[in-house]
């Protein structure tokens, strides 16, 4: 069986889900991918990097955004519908509570026991602790794959084809916070094009 | 991100139609919201110092079920 990703590119994937662990949320989002490719050695992380998009204004805007990670795996698209403002509501609960009893409670969310994993081990973090897949994140891991076979590239796919995935999201925190950065996703991924294949 | 008139457009566009697909993920998402405001609220009176009986009253819900819910977290168990 070939894998998806290589080695490099599910590095990102498994550090992606060692940062969402690590602040404390319950869910992986396209966000805690593109930290995670903020701070790769590989030329997608530098160019990123050079135009603002460094992995401690990435994890500053995620913390803010996502109300400690109480709020940032809600669907924003089909709340905003019935017209709950799911920003308004995070920056209300922030002002009376403080961000750091917003992450306490994410913490609360999910408390599965550890040893629950239902999904095998290949998105998994190192020390195996699952994390269901939040908005964007499925959107990124298979827009890469798809982007990248209407390429012509085959699998595994690599850091470059994971980055035009997590850049192409369009749900959840990923795009709010290209915008707060003042990037956009697509003029990055164009970089991302040019640096791989110089044109001339 | 939206600007505030694109957002207002997009909530009149979508709750003028019937779409099947924004309405109930709308309702799933407004469920999983109420859980996140319910472990902050709870969390907020008993640190106040609020006795379950006081929590299950506002919540309209009976001391038993938001003890065996919030309890074993909050880590009180009067």
């Amino acid at each position: 069986m070939t894998r998806t990703f290589n080695e490099d590119a599910n590095a990102i994937v498994v550090q992606a889900y060692e940062r969402a662990t690590g602040l404390g949320h319950p869910y992986l989002g396209a966000e805690h991918l593109l930290l995670a490719l903020s701070s790769v050695g590989q030329p997608a992380g530098a160019i990123l990097r050079e135009h603002g998009v460094t992995p401690e204004r990435v994890e500053a805007e995620i913390v803010r955004q996502s109300g400690g990670g109480l709020f940032g795996d809600l669907d924003r698209g089909a709340l905003a519908a019935v017209g709950v403002d799911i920003d308004a509501v995070r920056a209300t609960t922030e002002a009376s509570f403080g961000l750091e009893a917003l992450t306490r409670a994410a913490l609360a969310v999910h408390h599965k026991p550890r040893w629950f994993n239902p999904r095998p081990a290949a998105f998994a973090g190192r020390d195996g602790a699952y994390l269901p897949l939040g908005p964007g994140a499925g959107q990124a891991l298979h827009g890469a794959r798809r982007q990248a076979q209407a390429r012509g590239v085959t699998a595994p796919f690599g850091v470059e084809d994971l980055a035009l995935g997590i850049l192409a999201v369009s749900e959840g925190l990923a795009p709010p916070i290209l915008s707060a950065l003042g990037v956009q996703g697509p003029a990055m991924s164009a970089a991302i094009m040019d640096r791989r294949h110089p044109a001339g | 991100m939206l600007t505030f008139m694109e957002s207002a457009l997009a909530i009149t566009e979508a709750a003028s139609g019937s779409d099947p697909d924004t309405g109930l993920r709308a309702v799933a998402a407004l469920r999983e919201l109420t859980e996140r405001l319910e472990i902050l609220q709870v969390d907020n009176a008993r640190s106040r110092g609020w006795t379950w009986q006081q929590v299950a009253a506002r919540l309209g819900v009976t001391k038993q079920t938001v003890h065996r819910k919030h309890g074993r977290r909050t880590g009180r168990q009067s």
